[in-house]
């Protein structure tokens, strides 16, 4: 145990797990540095004023996203030109090996086809499936390479048998952020839920499927959306946004970055009402809520939170709206705040 | 992505793409890049002054990798890896172009000011103070605004640092010291000054 109560300004800030509470508090150390100012209420500015000058360093120096874009466009050139390179480097290099490697080769690889083919044709297709946790967002490549961002509390199935002529089928039961690859040969790219399918090329696009309504926002690319039953089929261009309820389709526009922020660890809101801030908190770390001042759900915040952090996320609502929350396991109380006069 | 930290999943997510990438997959690549890049340049920028060279470094950093990545190892760190990498790039392409390291001497396009990153942050911390510690990290020699970079800014480990800069612990330790010791000093100078003198700066970068 370090001896914190000796501790100069200085010595407080080259202190790792100082630095560590300061920059990512957790339970533990909130609690810890507490309980310390209160046994060494002298050590309290100290503290303050170390902990203020490590928040404060802040190096502003950024790129701009057009400077990114354009050094991007270089790498990719440059990644272009070693390809085209490499081909004929192992061209030249073939001449090197001998007839009798390239038999051994040939032989290898027959044996290799040989072998998967009767994987595949004995084996069932099996299915892979990817899940989250509450609290908890994976980022992942299907098989043909597209990025997927699996929000918490969901899962997405495929099959494992990808190859470069078939559609591409996924299965989702949540909400993911999609970054589909176009590939040479125009595969579709599936997404199934339960009341349709959503069909692409190559794009970019959020889907959300929570307590039987399905929500897809396009940030890209074009979407054409079927619902079961239904003969005609929804087109989608960027910025668009389709709410599916029990059948009933809605279509709007509005801003898509925003409903696929949550793979920044955010949410944002723009005139929301508490209500529908506490749907998203449920699904994404599963909280109940037991009891919660009707007119407080009425209340709309804008804003932006984060997610990463639910002490966090609850102080920035608390202060927000006034509110005391408290939790208590997953359950969550949420009253007013009386006023102090 | 102001705070970068390096939370397990954030390392999970890293070692994936980083094998993901040695496999030649172009999306992992991309999204490495899209990671890193402009934290790169932020390093880049407390080493030397010269935006388009820390730009094409960081752009050839890039490509090196990738036209290696059969030969890389298992990266433990790729911010590591990277910072590690970029120094030494900046370091040999400043020689060869016989620039001297100007010391970062401040230029008012080099700052802006911005909200910090969320609302507890923002109570808790005055602008003015923000504000008056990033003019004052702009005033510190190149070496010491690097060493406050990594350390408090990047939260690597002394160990860490002293390999990537090539210095000893001692040095690393001395340096720390220094630099939060001008650091205070300015501010102080601020304190005493009172903040009119903070306006009177503002307004000769400006005009």
């Amino acid at each position: 145990m370090k001896n914190y109560k000796d501790y100069t300004e200085n010595e407080f800030v080259m202190d790792a797990d100082f630095l560590e509470w300061v920059k990512h508090p957790s339970e533990e150390s909130e609690v810890f540095w507490a309980s310390f100012i209160k046994e060494n209420p002298q050590k309290k500015e100290e503290l303050y004023n170390a902990k203020k000058l490590l928040l404060s360093m802040v190096f502003k120096q950024n790129l701009l996203q057009s400077e990114k874009e354009a050094m991007w466009q270089e790498i990719r050139t440059a990644m272009r030109k070693q390809k085209e390179g490499k081909l004929v480097f192992m061209k030249t290099g073939r001449n090197s090996f001998s007839k009798m490697g390239m038999y051994v080769v040939a032989a290898l690889l027959l044996g290799c086809v040989l072998f998967l083919s009767l994987y595949y044709f004995t084996e069932k297709k099996p299915e892979y499936v990817v899940t989250t946790q509450f609290a908890e967002i994976k980022k992942f490549l299907l098989p043909d390479s597209s990025f997927i961002i699996l929000n918490a509390n969901s899962n997405i199935k495929y099959s494992h048998q990808w190859n470069n002529v078939s559609d591409r089928e996924v299965w989702i039961d949540g909400e993911a952020f999609f970054s589909v690859r176009h590939t040479k040969t125009n595969q579709k790219f599936i997404v199934h839920t339960n009341e349709a399918d959503i069909e692409v090329l190559g794009t970019e696009f959020n889907v959300m499927e929570r307590d039987e309504k399905i929500k897809v926002s396009l940030n890209s690319g074009s979407v054409k959306i079927s619902v079961y039953d239904n003969a005609n089929p929804v087109f989608l261009i960027p910025g668009d946004i389709l709410e599916l309820n029990a059948k009933k389709i809605q279509k709007g526009a509005g801003k898509v970055e925003d409903i696929s922020v949550w793979k920044e660890n955010k949410l944002v809101f723009d005139d929301t009402p508490l209500s529908e801030i506490l749907k998203q908190l449920r699904y994404i770390y599963g909280w109940e809520f037991a009891t919660v001042p009707n007119d407080v759900l009425n209340e709309k915040l804008t804003g932006e939170v984060e997610t990463k952090d639910e002490k966090v996320l609850l102080k920035t609502l608390e202060r927000a709206l006034r509110i005391e929350i408290t939790k208590q396991g997953n359950t969550i109380h949420i009253s007013r705040l009386q006023p102090v006069l | 992505m102001l705070l970068a930290n390096s939370s397990p999943t954030s390392v999970e997510r890293d070692s994936f793409l980083w094998r993901e990438m040695k496999e030649g997959n172009e999306a992992a690549f991309s999204e490495i890049f899209d990671t890193y890049s402009n934290l790169l340049f932020q390093y880049g920028s407390t080493i030397i002054n010269d935006k388009e060279l820390i730009k094409d470094c960081v752009q050839e950093l890039f490509i090196v990798i990738w036209s290696n990545k059969d030969k890389l190892g298992v990266a433990r760190s790729i911010k590591y890896y990277l910072f590690f990498s970029l120094r030494r790039l900046v370091l040999k392409k400043a020689g060869k172009r016989k620039k001297f390291f100007s010391l970062s001497s401040f230029n008012h396009s080099s700052y802006s000011i911005e909200p910090p990153d969320h609302l507890i942050v923002m109570k808790e911390i005055n602008i003015n103070h923000q504000l008056i510690i990033s003019i004052a990290l702009e005033k510190l020699p190149a070496r010491q605004k690097e060493i406050i970079f990594l350390k408090f800014y990047q939260e690597l480990k002394n160990e860490e640092i002293q390999i990537i800069m090539n210095l000893n612990n001692q040095v690393v330790r001395n340096t720390l010291c220094k630099a939060l010791h001008s650091l205070r000093l300015q501010m102080k100078d601020w304190a005493k000054n009172g903040y009119h003198q903070l306006l009177i700066t503002l307004f000769y970068f400006i005009f």
